[in-house]
């Protein structure tokens, strides 16, 4: 993985999971439907209903694969070797409301979906915590999603010498699009955003083994292993390589043309254009 | 009465000072002003745009260059002067809303539908009400420039709309759809910054009071 990706991926991880976690929401007690089309041999699956609007199914969004970071070390050390994967942010349970044993199932985050091999296991509830707010890398994947919002674009880098000898000062201009569904919300994500930035920074993660979720919306590495504190999420740092410091952090709102902001009834079809910010600033890495 | 002269003569030289100093400002900012239009021009051009679509930014370079010519780049406040550059929130983008979407970006594909066409399928009435409330939803006031104003139509309208027209008149895509926004002021406000702080300051000053002085 290259510079620039380490950068975005590590935004982006500490944005969802750090910045914006107070927009975690939960649910409890929702019924899984058993899928039978995505159902694989003896490798069941279930899934929630799409009723919520905005659904936790939607880009950007998903089940809560962590549990509250707070105090918790997010960087490697001899003593720590990264972050399981969450155990109290979502139960199952049978249909009598017994809780089954999370060595019975795998959660697919993404698609917030329970798989089971397991025979005589049937999930039919589900209390989870969900990220309410969308977190996407690229503009055009925001018209598939429903607000709120927040869009990251890694646009323009300078780079410059800071000390004599070798050495790279990294200014990367960074631009978070954020869409809110009325300007309250709006207002509350770009004033949370802000304050999770200034005078702030993030560490730099390699990611050697890969992101926090494989492509099949499984936590890293739990594919055939059910059991969760063998696989851990790698946050060995970039070596040589300062935390990502962000500076220059301006937010303003978008106004619209007049007639996009007569009432929510009124643009019902252009919502996700009508209650726009966006949060601006510089990462500055320095790298030896 | 000494006093009253002292203080005249002080305001004399302040009023001198702020002519002088906006005298130079003043014709430096006239190279500025050029890269801006530039900008404008070479960023825009860079979108694809439709034949007859009436979100061309060459139809409102007239009217940004004048905006720019008129935009308060020099401000004074008590003895402190200080030139800066437009920006997205404080220039007057009257006139010209679909310019100022492509600067603040859209999402979703959008047509292009002038008021005058739109008028004239409300007359044949073949427009379902729930499609011409959508439509009216989104409106860009663009008359100054073209001559009618402008509906922007989601896509699916759009190609519903398109089945009522023939051929020649059918609506085009608006070129701006589905952009996170094109940045046309920051490349003239670092050109002018440097400007300000160039040696051309310096010599223009000398030059001037030589010119004041004599």
């Amino acid at each position: 993985m290259n510079r620039l990706r380490q950068e975005d991926s590590s935004l982006y991880l500490y944005l969802k999971d750090i910045v914006l976690s107070d927009f975690i929401e939960k649910q409890e007690w929702v019924p899984l439907t058993y899928n039978e089309a995505l159902t694989i041999g003896t490798t069941r699956v279930y899934e929630i209903d799409d009723y919520f609007d905005p659904s936790p199914k939607t880009r950007g969004r998903g089940f809560v694969y962590f549990d509250d970071l707070t105090n918790e070390c997010l960087v490697n050390t001899t003593t720590y070797s990264g972050t399981a994967e969450q155990s109290n942010r979502i139960k199952v349970y049978t249909a009598s409301g017994t809780e089954i044993s999370d060595l019975s199932y795998v959660i697919d985050y993404v698609d917030c979906r329970v798989i089971t091999d397991q025979v005589g296991v049937v999930p039919s509830y589900i209390d989870y915590h969900w990220y309410y707010i969308s977190v996407l890398d690229e503009w055009g994947a925001v018209k598939t999603t429903p607000p709120p919002a927040v869009v990251i674009d890694l646009n323009s880098s300078v780079k410059t010498g800071f000390q004599l000898g070798h050495g790279i000062k990294s200014i990367r201009k960074c631009i978070l699009h954020v869409f809110g569904s009325d300007p309250a919300e709006r207002n509350d994500i770009v004033e949370l955003l802000h304050n999770g930035l200034y005078l702030r920074s993030c560490p730099l993660y390699t990611f050697d083994k890969g992101v926090v979720l494989d492509s099949d919306g499984l936590f890293n590495g739990r594919k055939g292993n059910m059991d969760k504190s063998e696989v851990l999420f790698d946050r060995t740092t970039v070596s040589g390589v300062s935390r990502m410091q962000f500076e220059n952090i301006e937010s303003r709102n978008i106004r619209m043309p007049d007639t996009m902001n007569r009432g929510i009834t009124d643009v019902m079809l252009s919502s996700i254009n009508a209650y726009r910010a966006t949060v601006t600033f510089d990462i500055i890495t320095y790298s030896e | 009465m000494g006093f009253t002269n002292e203080a005249e003569a002080v305001r004399s030289i302040t009023r001198d000072t702020r002519l002088f100093v906006t005298d130079i400002l003043q014709e430096l900012l006239a190279e500025g002003k050029s890269v801006y239009v530039e900008a404008y021009t070479e960023l825009l051009s860079e979108v694809e745009i439709p034949e007859r679509s009436l979100s061309d930014p060459f139809l409102y370079l007239e009217l940004f260059t004048s905006k720019i010519e008129q935009y308060p780049f020099i401000s004074v406040e008590g003895s402190t002067m200080s030139v800066s550059g437009p920006t997205v929130d404080l220039f007057d983008w009257s006139g010209m809303p679909p310019i100022y979407l492509a600067v603040v970006g859209l999402v979703g594909i959008y047509y292009e539908l002038p008021e005058t066409l739109f008028s004239d399928l409300l007359n044949r009435g073949t427009l379902p009400r729930e499609v011409t409330a959508i439509i009216e939803e989104f409106m860009l006031d663009t008359s100054e420039v073209i001559g009618t104003n402008l509906f922007l139509v989601p896509e699916k309208e759009a190609l519903l709309i398109n089945t009522q027209l023939s051929s020649d008149n059918k609506l085009v895509i608006f070129p701006f759809s589905d952009n996170s926004g094109i940045d046309i002021f920051t490349e003239g406000n670092t050109r002018l910054k440097s400007i300000i702080n160039s040696d051309k300051v310096t010599g223009l000053l000398k030059s001037k009071l030589e010119r004041y002085s004599t």
